[in-house]
């Protein structure tokens, strides 16, 4: 036998004993599932140090504000005050169930905060309770990760940990956005969500404000022989208002001598679309779970009012971060689409509603 | 040399590069270096004259900054917004 045949041999051999391994045995899975899970694993040490850097960062804002002990401040909001959702199987009265205990839980954290730090502003407040919830949300994403990740190595399942392996980036950016948050709202300027109260003030011009319901305001303006009747959540603290409430009370005051009602929101792009494209339709343009979107929905229905939607589109983590340049051109966009529907949709001495849905931080 | 002894050796070297690169490769989340700066753009509420300055803390949408330099109207804060100015990127 010569040295060709020799190694022909040795390479079939090989090839063969490959195609065993490969094909009747768990080798291979192991090995992914060992390759999957230390990428996972690598995730979790940066999702622990976002959880830490925004820890850090948010006992640093409470310290400026002589907040006594704000890492037991935090420690005791994250993993509490949860809201269980109502009973859906019966839908009767939900929506009422259901604004009941975000009130329920809203009033929760405020007297929370309250209690913790006496003689504080209404938006020093607010800013405390959105970096809590933003603390919250962070360690929740850590956490829901770190489980999956447990159950996979528990029940050695590589399909679970492949699964995880694929998503993880995504959640680690996720993550990110939500801890770059928390400087964003302690800096104090506008963010992104703040497109459609950015875009009623500007029609608000100099008018005064009036309270109509809990922490959401009116303005009576006008343009071109109109009377606008400007809804947003009452700023500069990071709130956003209850705008279907104070729709319906306006609604109601006026008798429902009302042309149209347009709603501005933040809208979430697709991949393919640019940050600050501005659309228009038909609907109510918020981003609620239901109370305040179907209070405005019945509303409109009620007095047989048009309902339009102008949205200003944005990704997860600009809607959640200081407003940027390009949504900002968005938001001037946004400004002239709305007069333009008042100008070719309604008549002279017509009322028109236009409300701003968003988180209204550093818009007064 | 055989063509085999070749293939088989080119098949290795290539194999051995390729788990090398996926190995050494790693998902980049750094954003491109990048300069960051929030700016306030100020509006007379009269005759609509315009300037943008830095951001001021405690500075928000609507709040009034003083007089207009051409007419004397309130100047207010229009706009408040985050520029960045994109640095080369160097890819690897």
């Amino acid at each position: 036998m010569d040295g060709t045949q020799d190694w022909s041999s040795i390479l079939l051999a090989v090839i063969i004993l490959s195609s065993f391994v490969l094909n009747f045995t768990d080798i291979p899975q192991k090995m992914q599932f060992w390759r999957f899970s230390s990428v996972v694993r690598r995730r979790i040490y940066e999702l622990n140090e976002l959880e830490n850097d925004g820890r850090r960062k948010s006992i640093k804002y409470l310290k400026d504000l002589n907040v006594p002990n704000p890492k037991e401040l935090i420690e005791n909001y994250v993993d509490n005050f949860f809201m269980i959702s109502p009973v859906d199987i019966e839908p009767t009265d939900i929506i009422s169930r259901l604004r009941h205990l975000l009130r329920t839980r809203d009033e929760a954290v405020k007297r929370y905060v309250i209690e913790n730090l006496k003689n504080i502003s209404d938006e020093v407040r607010q800013k405390i309770e959105v970096m809590l919830e933003l603390n919250s949300i962070l360690t929740f994403i850590n956490k829901v990760v770190k489980h999956y990740y447990n159950l996979g190595v528990k029940y050695n399942d590589w399909v679970l940990m492949m699964r995880l392996a694929l998503d993880v980036n995504q959640i680690y950016l996720l993550a990110k956005a939500y801890n770059n948050a928390i400087e964003a709202f302690g800096v104090g300027a506008p963010i992104g969500d703040g497109a459609g109260p950015l875009v009623v003030r500007t029609l608000a011009n100099s008018s005064e404000e009036r309270e109509i319901v809990p922490e959401t305001v009116v303005y009576e303006s006008s343009f071109e022989n109109r009377r606008i009747y400007v809804v947003k959540a009452k700023g500069p603290g990071p709130t956003v208002g209850r705008p279907g409430e104070a729709l319906e009370k306006l609604v109601n005051e006026l008798d429902g001598k009302i042309a149209r009602i347009i709603t501005v929101d933040a809208a979430l792009k697709l991949e393919s679309e640019r940050s600050g494209e501005v659309a228009f339709g038909v609907g109510a343009a918020i981003g609620d779970i239901g109370p305040e979107k179907i209070a405005m929905e019945r509303i409109a229905t009620k007095y047989s009012i048009p309902l339009d939607a102008v949205v200003v589109k944005m990704s997860n983590e600009e809607a959640i971060t200081t407003m940027t340049k390009e949504i900002y051109d968005g938001v001037l966009k946004a400004v002239d689409v709305v007069k333009n529907i008042i100008r070719s949709k309604t008549k002279e001495g017509d009322a028109v509603v236009v409300i701003g849905v968003g988180n209204t931080l550093g818009i007064k | 040399m055989e063509p085999l002894y070749i293939l088989v050796i080119a098949l290795t070297a290539f194999l051995i590069s390729f788990l090398l690169m996926s190995l050494t490769r790693r998902p980049s989340n750094k954003p491109n270096e990048e300069q960051k700066k929030i700016l306030e753009v100020i509006k007379c509420v009269n005759c609509g004259f315009e300037e943008k300055t830095s951001f001021k803390a405690d500075d928000y949408v609507g709040k009034n900054v003083g007089k207009c330099p051409k007419c004397g109207g309130d100047l207010i804060v229009a706009g408040i917004y985050l520029e960045k100015y994109q640095q080369a990127e160097m890819k690897v």
